[in-house]
């Protein structure tokens, strides 16, 4: 199996509104990444897209952003998931010996459709969908009702995981779209959504793009001297019904990380890795994950969080970008963690850079109430 | 093997359901702008990638072969011939027409691209690949896609 490095990436500002087509972000997107780091689009050999037709309002998206994406005349395909679904796919491409170089190019505007409607398409039209109440927050807010529950915490706590996330946003350039300086009690009192989900414990669905590129070794090393090695991935999926799962903890992000970490020789994460940066589309997803990914014991993640390790200048600092609570375009939000990571291993994370960060773990999900979950562990240059 | 054929399930039941998500597409509007201010006046405005040469009719942002942007236009020739087509007979969800309709990719001369448009004035049987045709100018120009009403057989 080859080696696989991120050797390039680009991202957008993640904003309410891009005042551009979707084929104009994507365009101006990948380009600035194939000319920031130096990459011929010649020399890749394979495009993997990440959106979703339900986003994009069109069949077959994908048709539509080949152009703009650098795709024409390649090999090209899309995913529907997230954009770390997007990333596994072109890592197995590259790994496989198949392709030396390949793209991966995740995009949505948030702004251009009703997200809780697409996304409550997800639903079972049988038994789901018979009184119009149950969507995406609506599972989620399920979730975090019986996560509460079990471990009898007071609802005050997804606040705390906001305002960590917010409060790192605020050094994120690339994801300012939440009001600035909010206090625990500013998130705590948001609008409700579905208990015990608020606005500012939830999600914003914006605009954005993202893109990575991969390469083999023998190419990683002729690009860029900062090549960041993809040394684990780990994918699972649960049950669809949310009634045959249990929803007070996240097994298949638990399933997925144990994966990771035996694939990169990961034995203790929170000393092995650095830096972490999950997609919690929703402030007890965060909490739930700590526990998944082996960082607390199973109902003590509220305990890391207020003791401060997960802060940016903590011990195992969680979402230093601000995660998806800060900024979320559907689809892109996996991607866009395992870029941040890469970004922290380079040194280039700019105002968010967490100290002598060498190995980080990315996670993208998707699914109601994060059904399905993927965990990849990323390394710096000597490996 | 026929013991492994599915058997089917003796009760089955069919649920209505439909899918409506709303959108709001944004889209880039400058080319367009151009294109139709030349309808206005009738003018077949195309733009020229400045990197393989080829000029587009109606205009677009950007040259995907070569994935650069393209910023110069070029007016280009009314007339235009007939690339392909087909002859319609029956709408989407299958009522017959009345009179079948052909539609048409057109190119412009000294266009490399091609424009989707009605052929009015000519049986389906008659209608050749290759063949020239022109522009059926609606009778006032307003700077809209409609300007070009369809495409009539040059005679």
């Amino acid at each position: 199996m080859e080696k696989v490095a991120i050797v390039g990436y680009g991202m957008s500002p993640q904003a309410d509104i891009i005042k551009d087509s979707r084929e104009g972000m994507i365009f101006s997107t990948v380009k600035q990444t194939l000319e920031a780091h130096d990459i011929k689009r010649d020399d890749i050999s394979t495009w993997v897209m990440c959106s979703n037709d339900f986003y994009d309002g069109r069949t077959i998206s994908n048709v539509f952003t080949v152009d703009p994406s650098g795709a024409y005349g390649k090999d090209e395909t899309k995913v529907e998931q997230d954009g770390m679904h997007a990333l596994l796919y072109a890592w197995m491409r590259v790994a496989s010996g198949n392709h030396e170089m390949a793209i991966v190019v995740a995009h949505s505007k948030g702004s251009e459709f009703e997200p809780h409607v697409a996304l409550s398409a997800q639903l079972d039209p049988t038994y789901d969908r018979q009184f119009g109440f149950l969507n995406d927050i609506a599972a989620a807010a399920l979730q975090a009702r019986a996560y509460l529950a079990k471990n009898k915490l007071d609802e005050d706590v997804l606040a705390e995981v906001a305002f960590k996330n917010l409060s790192n946003a605020e050094k994120n350039p690339l994801a300012s779209v939440r009001k600035k300086g909010l206090s625990v009690k500013d998130i705590a009192q948001s609008p409700e959504l579905f208990s015990p989900l608020r606005e500012m414990t939830s999600y914003p669905a914006t605009d954005g793009c993202c893109v990575a590129v991969l390469a083999n070794e023998k190419k990683a090393r002729k690009i860029t001297k900062k090549p960041v090695w993809i040394t684990g991935f780990g994918h699972c999926q649960e049950a669809y019904y949310l009634g045959e799962r249990d929803l007070t903890r996240i097994r298949s992000a638990k399933d997925a990380a144990r994966r990771a970490y035996k694939m990169a020789g990961i034995k203790d994460p929170a000393k092995d890795i650095d830096v972490f940066e999950v997609s919690e589309h929703f402030a007890h997803q965060e909490l739930m994950l700590y526990e998944a990914l082996g960082l607390s014991e199973p109902g003590k993640a509220a305990k890391l969080l207020n003791k401060g390790k997960t802060e940016l200048k903590g011990a195992i600092p969680v979402n230093p970008s601000g995660g998806a609570l800060a900024a979320c375009a559907l689809g892109t939000v996996g991607l866009v963690r395992a870029v941040e990571c890469a970004m922290q291993i380079r040194g280039e994370a700019g105002k968010h850079q967490v100290k002598k960060a060498k190995t980080a773990l990315a996670h993208g999900q998707c699914g109601m109430a994060a059904q399905n979950n993927i965990v990849a562990i990323l390394k710096g240059f000597r490996l | 093997m026929t013991e492994n054929i599915k058997k089917e399930k003796k009760i089955t039941r069919d649920m209505p359901g439909a899918w409506n998500v709303k959108y709001r597409w944004q889209f880039e509007s400058d080319m367009l702008k151009k294109y139709l201010q030349g309808l206005k006046e009738k003018k077949i405005i195309g733009s020229k990638c400045s990197s393989c040469g080829r000029v587009f009719a109606p205009p677009v942002p950007r040259c995907g072969k070569c994935l650069e942007e393209i910023e110069e236009l070029v007016e280009v020739k009314p007339q235009a011939k007939v690339i392909m087509y087909t002859a319609i007979f029956n709408t989407i969800t299958g009522q017959p027409l009345p009179e079948p309709k052909i539609t048409g990719m057109i190119q412009f001369n000294g266009a490399d691209s091609w424009l989707l448009a009605p052929i009015v004035g000519i049986k389906p049987e008659n209608v050749k690949v290759g063949m020239p045709v022109r522009v059926f100018w609606a009778p006032e120009t307003q700077g809209s896609l409609t300007d070009i009403q369809h495409f009539e057989p040059v005679t």
